[in-house]
C-alpha cells in the first residue's frame, strides 16, 4: 500500500539528502529506513525503534572498533552525569551514553560522502 | 460532474489531501450550473508565552488576531475552482487550490512548515558567513595554551569548567529553527484527448538550522562541539503521466527527474581550543586544526520512469502488472581529505589539497529495478484470491577506487594509512559497492460463509546482498484471520501471522540485527459491541513479538582480531528479543439527540532486549581469556493514554458546548543487569563505582514523558452564515530523560552541547473564533 515502489522511495521524497548514491555507505540503511526508524510514532527522537546507543548495539556489539578485546568502557552505564561544579573525580557517565550518544561522533550515519568519511565521522 | 473526475486526479497527487474536510463543511447541498461558496475564519487567541520549542514544534500559536482558514469555491460557466488557504500569512501557512476547466485542469499546493526544534540554544560561535562559524582568535589562543599547559591527569571536569566558564557565560543564543516550503503544481491536459496527460512540477525548499548533527572534529582536547548546522537547499521534481483507459483495464506510464541542491558544500566552524593548525604529537599536545569542517549531503539527482497495466475480466478477475526503474546518481566535487594545513600524507602531499585526493568525485551511479505481477480473482462467490509476485533489485554501478590514507581514524590531527584487505579492498569496508535484491511472492485467500469470512495469506521471499555478512536468506509467512461482520450488534476481527527469517552467510560475530535470523509473531482481536442504540464500545487488542534466536556467543578479540576457536557460551550478543503489546478500549454513549459522550484508553508496551559482553585476555602461553563483563540492557517503555470528550447542544442550531480531555503517560526504564561475579559489580551498592570499575544501574528516568491537554469550546450560531466560537485550552508537557538530563552547555569533558529548550511547558490559551460563510 506504499505510495512508492521501496520504503526507502517513499522516505526520500522529503528526505532527499539521504539518496546519494555516497562514497562510504552504510548497508543497513540503504536497505530499510524501517531497520532503524518507526516512522508511525515513537517515543525517541528522530523516530528511531529504540534509543541509542541501543539501537546501534542491536548490530554492533561484538568485533572490532571500540568492542574489541578487554574494552570495559561500558560498565559506567547508568551512573549520573556529572553536574556543573562536581568535583575532581566525579564519575561521569561514558559519553557514549548520553545526548547523541554514538552520533556525537559518527554524525553521517546515513552515509559519508567526505574521503575521510569511512566511519561516517564526517 | 467535472470536478468530481478532477478532484481523484488531484488526491492521487497528494494536493487536496487535507483539503477535504474543509469542502465538506463548505460544500453546497444543491449544485446549480454556476454557484459560489466562501469561508473565513478570524480567530483572536490569547496564550502563556511559552519558552520551550515543543509546543510549536511543528505549528504556530499566533498571539492576537489570525486567520486560521478561507475558502472560496464554486462553477462558472463549466469551470469548477476552489481556493484555500490555511494559517494565513503564519510560517505554517498553506495554500491549495484548483480550477478544472473542459479542456484543461490546473492544481496547486503550497506548503510552508515549520520544524521548531530547540529554542535559545547556546553556541561559543556566531556564523559570519552561511556554514561558517567561528569564534575569537585570542580567545581560541588563550583556551588551548591553557590546557596544553597542564598534565593530561589535570584536564578533569572542573578544570575544564573552570577555564570555560567566562566563555560559556558570554556564548550566543541560537534558535534551532527551520522551515520547508513545499510547493506542487499539477497539469492535467487530457481532457479533450483520447488518454490521460499530467504534467506535474515541484519545488521545496529548506532553510535554517537543523540541530544534533555535528560533532567529532578535534580528537583529544574537544571531541564533540555543537553549532547550528545550516541549511539552505533545494529539490525540484518535474515529472510527466499518461494513460490510456479502455474498457477492460488501462496501461500507463510516468516519468519523474528529480534534483537535490545543496548551496552550502560544507560546514566550518572554529577549533576552540586551537588557532592554528596543528598535527598530533602526543597525547600531552594533541595538535588539532584551528577549524574543523563537516561535509553536507551532496547534490544528487533521480530519474525514475514507470509503467503497467491493468486488465479487467469477469468474475472481478484482475491482472496487472508494473515495471519500474531508478537511477540515482551524484558526482559533487569532494572535500579535501582535512582542513588541517599541517596533516601530510607519507609522500609528503598536504592533507587539506584536493589534488592530493585520488579522485575529485565520486561519480556515483545506483540502479534499482522493480516489477510487479498480480492476479486477483472471485472464481466462485464465496471465494476471493489474489497473488503477486514482485521482484526488486538494486546495484551500486559506481565504479570503486582504493582510498589510500586519510584522516578520519585521528581526526584532523595525523594522517592514517588504509591498508586494504580481501574484506575491504578499498580502504573501508563502507566503500565496498552494496548490493541487495528481493523476491516475494504472496498468496492471499479468503472465503466467505455469510457474515463470517476466513482469510489465509502466504509469503515466500528470497534475500540477496553483497558486501554484507548475510548474504542470502529465505523469508516465509503464513497467516490466518477471522472476520465476521454483521453490521448489527457483534463485529469482530481475529488475526494470527507467523514470520520466519532464515539467513545464510559468513561471520566470525554475527549477523546484524536487520539481516539475522528472526521470528515474529503477531496475534490481534478487534470487537465492536452496539448492544443499545445508544451505547457502541470497541475493543483492539494486538501483541507482537520478535526474537532473534541463534545469535552467536562472544568471541575473544584481540587487537581486533578474534582468537579462533575460542568462545564463551550463552553469550548472545546484540538485539535478542523485542514485544510490543496493546490495547484499546473505546466506547460512545449518545443519551440523547442533544448530547453525546466519549472515551477511550490505550495501553502500550513495548521491550527490546539487547546483550552485550567484554572479555579480558590472560597472559601465558597460549593466552587465556575470561568474561570480564556481561550487560543486559532491557528498556522499556510503557504508555497509557485516555480522553474524554462530550457534546452538550444546548439550543439546537444556536448554542452548542464541547469539551475535550486528553493525556498520554509514558514511563520508561532501561533496566541493566551485569554479571554479579565481574568486579565491577557490587550487588546492593548504596555509592558510586569508581571510574575504571565501573558498576551497572538501571536508568529509571528514560522516555518519562506526560502530554496534557483539554479544550472546552462554546458555540453560538447567529445564522447560517455566522458562527461565533469561545474557549479555553490547556496545554501541558513534560519530559524526564538521563540521557538528555544536563541544561550545561558543557555537560562532559570536553563535550560541548547547545542544550536548546525544547523540554517541559504548560500553557493556557483563551480563544475567539469567528467564521463567515459567504
Amino acid at each position: 500500500m506504499l505510495k512508492e515502489d521501496t520504503v526507502n522511495e517513499l522516505c526520500y521524497q522529503c528526505h532527499t539528502e539521504k539518496r546519494g548514491p555516497f562514497l562510504f555507505e552504510h548497508a543497513p540503511v540503504r536497505e530499510d529506513c524501517l531497520s532503524c526508524h518507526e516512522p508511525h510514532g515513537s517515543n525517541h527522537t528522530r523516530l528511531t525503534k529504540q534509543k541509542l546507543p541501543n539501537l546501534c548495539w542491536n548490530c554492533h556489539l561484538t568485533g572490532s572498533g571500540h568492542f574489541g578485546s578487554g574494552d570495559n568502557f561500558s560498565t559506567q552505564k547508568g551512573v549520573p552525569v556529572a553536574p556543573p561544579g562536581a568535583p575532581s573525580g566525579f564519575p561521569t557517565v561514558n559519553s557514549r551514553f548520553i545526548e547523541r550518544s554514538c552520533r556525537m561522533c559518527h554524525v553521517k550515519l546515513h552515509g559519508s560522502n567526505h574521503p575521510s568519511g569511512g566511519y561516517f565521522g564526517r | 460532474m467535472k470536478r468530481n473526475t478532477f478532484v481523484p486526479v488531484l488526491l492521487a497527487c497528494g494536493l487536496l489531501a487535507t483539503a477535504t474536510s474543509l469542502f465538506a463543511q463548505t460544500a453546497p447541498a444543491v449544485t446549480p450550473e454556476n454557484w459560489f461558496n466562501g469561508k473565513a475564519s478570524l480567530l483572536l487567541l490569547g496564550r502563556d508565552d511559552v519558552d520551550s520549542s515543543k509546543f510549536q514544534e511543528y505549528r504556530i500559536v499566533p498571539k492576537g488576531v489570525s486567520m486560521p482558514v478561507f475558502s472560496l469555491e464554486g462553477s462558472h460557466n463549466g469551470t469548477d475552482y476552489a481556493l484555500i488557504g490555511q494559517n494565513i500569512r503564519q510560517l505554517d501557512e498553506r495554500y491549495l487550490g484548483y480550477a478544472d476547466m473542459k479542456w484543461l485542469g490546473v492544481a496547486f499546493d503550497y506548503n510552508s512548515i515549520v520544524h521548531n526544534m530547540g529554542y535559545n540554544g547556546r553556541t561559543l560561535f556566531t556564523e559570519n558567513a552561511p556554514g561558517v562559524w567561528n569564534m575569537s582568535a585570542t580567545l581560541r589562543r588563550y583556551l588551548g595554551d591553557a590546557v596544553d599547559a597542564v598534565p593530561v591527569a589535570s584536564r578533569t571536569y572542573p578544570f575544564y569548567a573552570n577555564l570555560l566558564a567566562p566563555t560559556l557565560a558570554a556564548a550566543p543564543y541560537e534558535d534551532l529553527t527551520s522551515l520547508r516550503r513545499r510547493g506542487n503544481l499539477a497539469v492535467d491536459l487530457g481532457k479533450k484527448l483520447p488518454f490521460g496527460l499530467q504534467f506535474t512540477y515541484l519545488r521545496e525548499t529548506k532553510t535554517g538550522a537543523r540541530g544534533d548533527s555535528n560533532g567529532d572534529v578535534y580528537g583529544v582536547v574537544n571531541t564533540v562541539v555543537d553549532f547550528p548546522e545550516t541549511m539552505d537547499e533545494v529539490v525540484q521534481d518535474i515529472g510527466v503521466r499518461g494513460a490510456w483507459n479502455f474498457k477492460a483495464g488501462n496501461v500507463y506510464a510516468r516519468f519523474n527527474r528529480n534534483t537535490y541542491t545543496d548551496n552550502l558544500n560544507s560546514l566550518v566552524v572554529d577549533n576552540p581550543f586551537r588557532a592554528t593548525d596543528l598535527a598530533f604529537i602526543s597525547t600531552a599536545v594533541p595538535g588539532g586544526p584551528a577549524q574543523g569542517r563537516f561535509g553536507v549531503p551532496p547534490d544528487n539527482e533521480a530519474m525514475r520512469g514507470a509503467f503497467g497495466f491493468l486488465y479487467k475480466m469477469k468474475r472481478q478477475t484482475r491482472f496487472s502488472g508494473d515495471f519500474a526503474f531508478n537511477t540515482w546518481t551524484q558526482n559533487e566535487q569532494f572535500l579535501p581529505f582535512s582542513i588541517n594545513s599541517a596533516i601530510f600524507t607519507p609522500e609528503g602531499r598536504p592533507a587539506n589539497a584536493l589534488s592530493t585526493l585520488p579522485q575529485q568525485s565520486l561519480d556515483g551511479k545506483i540502479n534499482t529495478s522493480m516489477y510487479n505481477l498480480g492476479f486477483a480473482s472471485r472464481p466462485i462467490d464465496n471465494l476471493a484470491i489474489r497473488m503477486r509476485y514482485r521482484a526488486y533489485d538494486l546495484t551500486n554501478k559506481t565504479t570503486r577506487f582504493v582510498i589510500p590514507g586519510d584522516a578520519g581514524g585521528s581526526p584532523d590531527r595525523s594522517w592514517s594509512v588504509n591498508t586494504p584487505t580481501p574484506d575491504a579492498p578499498y580502504g573501508h569496508p563502507t566503500a565496498n559497492p552494496y548490493d541487495h535484491s528481493t523476491k516475494r511472492f504472496d498468496l492471499m485467500a479468503s472465503y466467505d460463509i455469510g457474515a463470517f469470512s476466513l482469510e489465509g495469506s502466504y509469503r515466500n521471499g528470497q534475500l540477496e546482498r553483497t558486501s554484507r555478512e548475510a548474504l542470502s536468506g529465505d523469508e516465509n509467512m503464513w497467516g490466518v484471520a477471522a472476520v465476521y461482520r454483521t453490521g448489527s450488534w457483534v463485529d469482530f476481527k481475529a488475526i494470527y501471522d507467523s514470520y520466519t527469517r532464515t539467513a545464510e552467510g559468513e561471520t566470525i560475530y554475527g549477523f546484524q540485527e536487520d539481516e539475522a535470523e528472526k521470528t515474529v509473531k503477531r496475534t490481534g482481536l478487534e470487537v465492536e459491541l452496539s448492544p443499545m442504540d445508544k451505547v457502541g464500545v470497541s475493543f483492539t487488542y494486538y501483541k507482537n513479538d520478535r526474537e532473534y534466536p541463534n545469535r552467536p556467543n562472544r568471541v575473544p578479540v584481540v587487537s581486533g582480531v578474534p582468537v579462533p576457536g575460542v568462545q564463551f557460551s550463552n553469550t548472545p550478543s546484540g538485539l535478542l528479543e523485542a514485544t510490543y503489546d496493546t490495547f484499546t478500549v473505546d466506547a460512545e454513549y449518545v443519551p440523547s439527540e442533544r448530547v453525546e459522550f466519549g472515551a477511550w484508553y490505550t495501553y502500550e508496551k513495548d521491550t527490546a532486549t539487547n546483550r552485550w559482553h567484554t572479555t579480558s585476555t590472560v597472559a601465558g602461553t597460549p593466552p587465556t581469556y575470561t568474561l570480564n563483563n556481561s550487560l543486559a540492557y532491557a528498556g522499556t517503555d510503557r504508555g497509557d493514554s485516555f480522553g474524554i470528550n462530550g457534546i452538550f447542544t444546548i439550543v439546537p442550531d444556536k448554542w452548542k458546548l464541547s469539551f475535550m480531555v486528553t493525556q498520554q503517560k509514558i514511563d520508561g526504564l532501561m533496566d541493566i543487569t551485569a554479571l554479579e561475579t565481574g568486579s565491577f559489580y557490587t550487588p546492593g551498592r548504596t555509592t558510586l563505582i569508581p571510574p575504571g570499575q565501573g558498576g551497572a544501574a538501571d536508568i529509571t528516568d528514560y522516555d518519562d514523558t506526560e502530554w496534557t491537554t483539554a479544550n472546552v469550546s462554546l458555540a453560538y450560531t447567529y445564522n447560517a452564515r455566522v458562527t461565533l466560537n469561545v474557549g479555553y485550552a490547556y496545554d501541558k508537557y513534560t519530559f524526564a530523560d538521563a540521557y538528555n538530563a544536563s541544561d550545561s552547555l558543557f555537560v562532559q569533558s570536553p563535550l560541548f552541547f547547545m542544550q536548546e529548550n525544547n523540554g517541559n511547558y504548560t500553557a493556557n490559551i483563551v480563544y475567539t473564533r469567528l467564521t463567515v460563510r459567504f
